[in-house]
């Protein structure tokens, strides 16, 4: 079973990483599946104190299961859509504006909404790959002007650990 | 010292890509072993290891020293090395410089002109392997077909994966060397966990048996794939049955592993009642499990896996195996239950609230436009429009149900189950699995009627409909992959050899498409009319048709005797389908072989010319005046005219284009003669134009077939 995942990343928003970034990632749920030997991640003890055992699912199912009927049943497709849209251009115009950090709390919000709309199906495999270009093209162009701002400012952090 | 040794070369990284590892190992030996052979250096066998972390090469009996090399080479004349007192000259001296001896060690040699000339023979010393051998090594590597390169660290190094180690071994000496950043040395590295240290390698000889022994690697990937396959097969047999071991995952799996440690596991007896490819797409292509069945060929519930540890408690691997598949299984399971509780017919609303594409409507508006056109089709090539009607009503709902959702892959599957699962007819159900197919090159085509019908219909949709809001494919971008639907779409018609017009299917496709008659989005440009997507179509098409004639996509043999030539002579006249191209191309191919053939060619092109030139408007297509016929080589041409200006016509209409040339190559002494005795250009218009119009139809009679003047020559 796999536990952890790591990620080179040779770029960031389209630019070269230079080192190269590393990402680790581990599964921490997985990981305590084994240490405590059980088969669901429901079951994983969460607590065991004074007031009692509580489980992983006395903490997460519920939500689990309302966050579930939401993405697959009751997200409104075309309010979605509409959304998707909104953040686009409001990363436009935020980028327009030189406001990269903003600008790429849109492209998070787009991607998002994406995500959510995949979830529900309602993009064809046929638009998918539109959708992903998009959102690709927003977080290029909040890169570039991130790195423009800092490059005007001389990178101020970078001198300072060169110094 | 021995003038041969063993050459190692040992590449260490992180995990390659397990699909690419074997061609990554073959290109490396490939390579490593061309340069060796231009070089000149003598050499035995030369092998190749691949594991995840390793590519490895080791040359036997390597030389040591290329051969040395005589040289030849010519100076200046005698006459100009040396003055009229005898001197050398600055030319002489200099000469001999370069050469690197005295001028009293030059020779004499005759140039080809005759001319005495000074000349120098000497021999190179050939280069020493331990020189040749890192640029060869660096030169093999950067050659390697790597489609993304990766960096690491902070070095621009460049390689699949991060290095981490080189050895460059010859004989017992290291080869001094630097390869991506790395200083080669002769420690090989074992297995990631059960011998994670340096090893020392004393000679390229004990490569293998060092990392067998001590490191718990099987560095050579043929062994280790036969002791996989012999392992899964004994691990089978115990079980009572066979395993099912695609090439592919046996290589992919090999790939994954330097100690290989086969082992069964369990999954619930109930899943066997799952769908056989759903059983097999879980167990192969998401967890890389050989699937095991019984001498029925009913799947088990054992599954094998390939462990990469030598566990001192195999059964924590077994259970950790069992414990990852069978969640994947479960939901599987409940899916499968899920989605039969309603008909895949009940799914069609569903289809309206994906989008196809922006423009062209959602995956619902798809299905209306392609049933439509599935039924027209089914009906001209002698099938049942009403099957292929509901094969194509139904042939998307799969995509909405919660399976295809988590199995992408069984996409057209499912949906072969959910139908039969429905009762519906056994032809609509193979359809939906079928509309998919040719999925690429080499991939087999649909067998039924339906099938087929729907297969061109939704390839139709998807061409006509992005080429008409303005998204052909341009350069590399294909992000709708029209290319590949335009490859099936000929391949259908010609493989099958399907009656169907192109030219009537377009239109039939592109008025299915509304999005014509809807307003230009605010800054939207306006598309272009029908009509002129039509022609845009047809033309990808057959351009596509053109290049798999010259090179058939599956290797297949090409039409004997066909050029881009004869393919551009036939398209010009613009053959209604594949089918029609092939039988103009043939025989025009059996035309050119014709003695008749060079000569009537070129008075194609003479014709074509002269009606180019002709700025008065005379196109040729005027009627011919017999009474204005003024020599007999005009009346010759005009009654040999007259002889086939039905017959061709007729040949022509009934497909028989062989007949129709045969018929047109009897031309040839009136048109020669013709064009030896009379002058087209006369000065009274009312002749010239009476004879043009005479060229016309015999040109006109020609590109009934194909475009003559287009052939070179």
């Amino acid at each position: 079973m796999e536990v952890t995942q790591f990620t080179y990343f040779q770029q960031v928003g389209g630019l070269d990483c230079r080192p190269v970034t590393g990402e680790i990632t581990y599964g921490l749920e997985r990981l305590a599946m084994y240490l405590q030997g059980v088969e669901s991640v429901y079951d994983l003890v969460w607590a065991d104190g004074p007031l009692g055992r509580v489980t992983y699912r006395d903490v997460f199912h519920q939500n689990e299961v309302e966050q579930s009927a939401y993405n697959f049943e009751h997200a409104d497709v075309a309010v979605l859509l509409r959304h998707f849209d909104e953040h686009e251009k409001a990363c436009n115009e935020l980028l327009a504006a030189k406001l990269a950090l903003p600008a790429y709390e849109q492209v998070l919000k787009a991607s998002h909404t994406f995500n959510l709309l995949d979830a529900r199906r309602a993009i064809s495999v046929t638009e998918r790959q539109r959708y992903i270009l998009r959102v690709r093209t927003l977080s290029r162009a909040v890169a570039q002007s991130y790195y423009a701002s800092r490059e005007a400012l001389g990178f101020p952090m970078l001198q300072k650990v060169q110094a | 010292m021995s003038a041969h040794a063993d050459f190692l070369v040992e590449l260490g990284t992180e995990e390659l890509p397990p699909k690419a590892l074997l061609s990554l190992s073959e290109a490396f030996r490939d390579g490593l072993s061309s340069r060796i052979d231009a070089a000149g250096l003598g050499h035995g066998k030369v092998e190749a290891f691949a594991t995840p972390r390793r590519l490895a090469v080791r040359v036997q009996r390597l030389a040591l020293q290329a051969p040395e090399q005589k040289i030849q080479r010519r100076g200046p004349p005698v006459s100009a090395a040396f003055d009229k007192a005898g001197a050398p000259t600055r030319a002489a001296t200099a000469f001999a410089q370069t050469c690197g001896v005295a001028l009293e060690a030059l020779g004499r040699e005759t140039d080809p002109k005759g001319n005495e000339c000074l000349s120098f023979t000497g021999v190179k010393a050939g280069a020493a392997a331990r020189e040749l051998l890192p640029s060869f090594v660096t030169e093999a590597l950067d050659a390697l077909p790597i489609p993304k390169r990766m960096r690491w660290g902070a070095g621009e190094a460049q390689f699949v994966r991060p290095a981490h180690w080189l050895v460059m071994l010859l004989g017992r000496e290291i080869v001094p060397a630097a390869v991506l950043g790395i200083a080669a040395g002769n420690e090989t590295r074992g297995h990631r966990f059960h011998a994670a240290r340096a090893l020392r390698l004393a000679t390229p000889a004990s490569y293998e048996r060092t990392l067998e022994q001590r490191g718990k690697v099987v560095a050579d990937f043929a062994t280790r794939r036969e002791r996989i396959r012999n392992g899964v097969a004994a691990l089978a047999t115990q079980q009572g049955g066979r395993a099912l071991v695609p090439d592919a995952l046996l290589d992919e799996v090999t790939s994954l592993v330097e100690w290989p440690v086969p082992l069964a596991g369990r999954f619930e007896e109930r899943f066997l009642a799952l769908p056989r490819e759903l059983l097999i797409s879980v167990l192969q292509d998401h967890q890389r499990y050989f699937p095991v069945e019984d001498a029925s060929g009913k799947l088990l519930p054992w599954f094998i896996t390939v462990s990469n540890i030598d566990s001192t408690d195999i059964g924590v691997v077994r259970g950790g195996n069992e414990r990852v598949v069978r969640p994947r299984l479960s939901d599987a399971a409940f899916f499968w239950e899920q989605d039969r509780r309603q008909p895949l017919a009940a799914r069609l609303p569903l289809l309206d609230a994906v989008t196809f594409q922006n423009q062209l409507g959602s995956i619902g508006d798809k299905v209306r436009r392609v049933t439509h056109l599935a039924r027209e089709i089914a009906a001209r090539i002698d099938g049942d429009g009403a099957l292929a009607a509901r094969a194509a009503l139904l042939a998307k709902c799969d995509l909405v149900t919660n399976l295809v959702g988590e199995f992408p892959e069984l996409q057209g599957i499912m949906g072969r189950y959910y139908a039969a699962a429905d009762g519906e007819p056994a032809e609509v159900a193979a359809a939906i699995a079928e509309h998919y197919q040719p999925r690429g090159a080499g991939d087999a085509l649909p067998t039924t009627k339906a099938g087929l019908a729907v297969a061109l219909a939704d390839r139709l949709d998807t061409l006509t409909g992005i080429f008409a809001i303005g998204q052909k494919p341009s350069g590399t971008k294909d992000p709708f992959a029209l290319r590949r639907a335009a490859i099936g779409i000929g391949r259908m018609i010609y493989e099958k050899r399907l009656p169907l017009d192109l030219i009537d299917l377009v239109d039939a496709a592109l008025r299915t498409h509304t999005v014509f008659d809807a307003p230009v989005p605010a800054g939207g440009k306006p598309l272009q009319a029908r009509d002129a997507v039509a022609v845009q179509v047809y033309e990808y098409l057959m351009e596509r048709q053109r290049n798999a004639w010259l090179e058939p996509p599956d290797g297949g043999p090409p039409i004997a005797g066909i050029t881009p030539e004869v393919c551009d002579a036939v398209l010009a006249t613009r053959p209604r389908s594949p089918l029609d191209f092939d039988a103009r191309a043939r025989a025009l191919i059996g035309f050119l072989r014709l003695p008749e053939a060079a000569s009537l060619t070129a008075a194609n092109k003479r014709i074509a010319n002269l009606l180019k030139k002709s700025a008065g408007g005379d196109t040729g297509s005027a009627p011919i005046d017999a009474t204005r016929l003024k020599f007999d080589a005009e009346r010759m041409l005009f009654t040999a005219l007259q002889g086939v200006m039905h017959s061709v016509p007729g040949h022509i209409a009934t497909g028989d284009y062989a007949a129709a040339l045969a018929e047109l190559a009897r031309l040839r002494p009136a048109v020669d003669t013709f064009f030896d005795e009379v002058m087209v250009m006369d000065p009274d218009p009312a002749l010239r134009a009476n004879r043009l119009a005479m060229l016309g139809t015999l040109r006109e009679l020609f590109t009934g077939i194909a475009d003559l003047s287009r052939l070179p020559g």
